[in-house]
């Protein structure tokens, strides 16, 4: 009877457990860069709402998404979450979201001074499933001295694609200094995929017209503007050799390395990028400009950047509305963001004002949000899988994207 | 009262069941369960089985899984049985060359694995810097993203990191072993090589049989040192079922396409093991 009674408290415990810790707390899972500034912000919170005690839980990059679809699926969640805005509309689809339009407008919030695009990334069925508190967009960062070093003029990066390609060219050789350089830094690989070739690559197919999906969705990878954007993308590294052998193996970071060293002399990259390439190497001299279009045409670039969420199971909803509306003023955004505040009457703060900003500042007119269909990580794989195939030369981009769009029809057929 | 009548050996060994039922036999069920439903949970069948076996990046993926758990176990057999023996002759710093050995077994896989990944790199890994210098090749190879290096390069790794494993076991076989075996194999006029061959070998057959067992197991199930250095890239090159279970889950949100590779991947691997065990057992009885 006794060891009966033991068995059960046992087993009681053991199920209580795991919800002691979060129903007392809001607990907010925000990134491990932003764990600092997180505390802040929940300390201000906290004093003019005493009821509520905010524990800031910190996140790393990699696995974000599978962590919060682990914990959405198991309803034992946090209250609010830090999510990439292309994870917005996947994490929305699996219903356990909470709507937040009607809340945050019943908060104050004001969502005509958020970048529209940014909005976008949370819209799904029409209804509102993330704040969005940072935005940012490609510029082509380029090293000046080597510029200088191939006889180009530092204060003026290339304009047009067909500019590009003879910049990159005559980038790529070896240096005054004696090392190899290459022109411009194709990512191909890495960790940090499929997402860091799809924001260098699509982009090259957006601005000719073409594109991964079109406007209803329809598949339009191995149509010709596409495949002619992408082959531009590819051909750098297979046939201009332009991009350093390493290039299937390169993701953002590998490249941003490559660039701090002076191995390549053109990447693409946000102004996070710049920041630590000044933190690694404070004597390069470095330039930004609009990534290069076709001829006739304009840039365009994918809209990054991060959205709060608030799950449809979070134990502390109503305080978790209030604190994403607390922090959607333009100017905690301005500090809470590592690029740029998707509430733009931010953008006028002192912390960027910095004129090295302005081609990324331009680029966000340029900036479209990723399609919103809850496939699209499954796409993005299928499209990362043949762009590396294309890559590596087994197939042409033609081939490659011919196969991309059978499985991307099959996977949205089914 | 009936409780009474129940053996209390069962009692004793009760809350143990309960916590295997939970932890193993519950997540098994679940997950045959979503194998053969659709997200909302309606009865599909097969259908989730056709989609991943008829998926044109299947065949690929058991190939590469097939070459790598074959290729480690095969050199991390005979590494590590080299080292064993070498390890147990008598000479000066053995004890010392004993722990240096351990090394690669002790590194958390991650480390290595990333450590690893760094000394391929085709621009800066130290691999291709070393050989270009002695001039054993004119330019960098791509060791992680040609296609053709790439497989091998992992099963190098991983034979690397679990071969001291072998050794270890293999040493303690050979401590067991009398002397008088060697004595006699000796009298008949063995040399070193004959005493490997018909006194060590033999008698560390039934260690070597776990051994490979455990090792064929965890290669099935080898995730860490693929997934941080390849990714199973470049385009699924070096994809291995494990990796692709994972994938399918946790970054499709596929769960039911992953639990029915799961479910087939998890019948290749019984089927795997059958076999063996029936092949060593028929071997014995011999």
């Amino acid at each position: 009877m006794r060891g009966k009674l033991i068995l059960a408290a046992g087993i009681g415990l053991l199920l209580s457990h795991s919800t002691i810790a979060s129903a007392a707390d809001l607990v907010w899972w925000t990134m491990s860069w932003n764990e600092q500034n997180a505390k802040n912000f929940a300390a201000e919170f906290m004093k003019e709402n005493p009821d509520v005690t905010i524990r800031i839980e910190p996140n790393v990059a990699g696995g974000l998404q599978s962590r919060i679809l682990v914990a959405l699926q198991s309803g034992d969640t946090p209250d609010l979450i830090d999510v990439q805005n292309g994870i917005n509309i996947p994490l929305a689809e699996t219903g356990k979201l909470t709507p937040l339009r009607k809340a945050l407008e019943a908060e104050g919030v004001d969502f005509n001074d958020i970048l529209p695009a940014a909005l976008t990334t949370a819209t799904y069925n029409d209804e509102l499933y993330g704040l969005p508190f940072q935005v940012e967009a490609h510029a082509l960062i380029y090293n000046k001295g080597a510029y200088r070093d191939a006889g180009l003029d530092p204060e003026r990066p290339p304009q047009t694609w067909a500019e590009f390609i003879e910049y990159s060219k005559k980038l790529t050789g070896t240096g005054s200094d004696g090392k190899q350089r290459y022109g411009y830094g194709v990512s191909g690989g890495g960790a940090d995929q499929p997402g860091n070739a799809l924001f260098r690559a699509l982009p090259f197919m957006w601005m000719n017209g073409g594109g991964i999906l079109g406007p209803d969705n329809e598949v339009i990878i191995n149509s010709p503007a596409s495949v002619e954007g992408l082959k531009l993308y590819v051909d750098l590294f297979t046939e201009h050799k332009v991009a350093p052998p390493s290039t299937l193996e390169n993701d953002g970071n590998a490249l941003r390395r490559l660039f701090t060293v002076g191995n390549v002399a053109q990447i693409p990259g946000a102004t996070s990028d710049i920041g630590r390439i000044r933190e690694a190497a404070p004597d390069l001299e470095i330039g930004v400009g609009l990534l290069p279009h076709p001829e006739g045409k304009e840039p365009a670039a994918i809209l990054g950047g991060w959205n709060f969420v608030i799950p449809a199971d979070a134990p502390n909803k109503e305080a978790a509305i209030k604190l994403a509306a607390f922090m959607s003023k333009p100017e905690r955004q301005a500090v809470y963001t590592t690029t740029f505040p998707a509430a733009q009457s931010g953008l006028s703060m002192e912390r960027f004002a910095d004129p090295i900003m302005n081609a990324h500042k331009e680029m966000l007119k340029y900036a479209k949000p990723q399609p919103t269909i809850p496939q699209w990580s499954q796409i993005t794989q299928i499209f990362y899988a043949q762009l590396q195939e294309a890559l590596l030369g087994s197939a042409s981009v033609q081939e490659a994207m011919d196969v991309a769009a059978d499985e991307i029809k099959a996977l949205l057929s089914n | 009262m009936t409780l009474r009548k129940i053996s209390p050996g069962v009692w004793f060994i009760l809350p143990t069941m309960l916590l295997l039922v939970g932890l193993i036999v519950y997540p098994m069920i679940s997950t045959v369960e979503l194998s053969v439903t659709d997200p909302a949970g309606t009865f599909v069948g097969l259908r989730n089985f056709n989609v991943v076996i008829s998926a044109p990046s299947t065949k690929l993926i058991l190939f590469n899984t097939l070459f790598y758990v074959v290729g480690s176990v095969i050199f991390q057999l005979i590494l590590g049985i080299l080292a064993g023996i070498l390890l147990n002759q008598t000479f000066f710093g053995r004890a010392l060359f004993r722990s240096l050995m351990l090394i690669p077994w002790v590194i958390p896989g991650i480390v290595a694995a990333m450590t690893w990944a760094w000394m391929f790199h085709t621009d800066y890994g130290v691999i291709n810097f070393l050989l270009m210098q002695l001039g054993i090749i004119s330019g960098p190879v791509g060791w992680l993203t040609n296609p053709n290096t790439v497989m091998p390069a992992l099963v190098a790794v991983n034979a690397w990191k679990m071969f001291p494993f072998v050794a270890v076991m293999v040493l303690a076989g050979l401590q067991s072993v009398p002397e008088e075996l060697y004595e006699a194999a000796r009298v008949d006029g063995a040399e070193f090589r004959h005493e490997i061959w018909h006194v060590m070998l033999p008698q560390l057959r039934p260690v070597l049989f776990s051994v490979t067992l455990l090792l064929v197991i965890w290669a099935l199930d080898g995730i860490t040192i693929i997934y941080s250095m390849t990714g199973g890239g470049p385009a699924n090159r070096s994809m291995i079922f494990p990796i692709q279970i994972y994938v399918q889950a946790f970054e499709y949100f596929e769960f039911n396409r992953a639990a029915a590779l799961s479910v087939l991947y998890f019948v290749i691997i019984s089927a795997v093991i059958a076999a063996y065990m029936r092949v060593f057992s028929l071997d014995r009885r011999d």
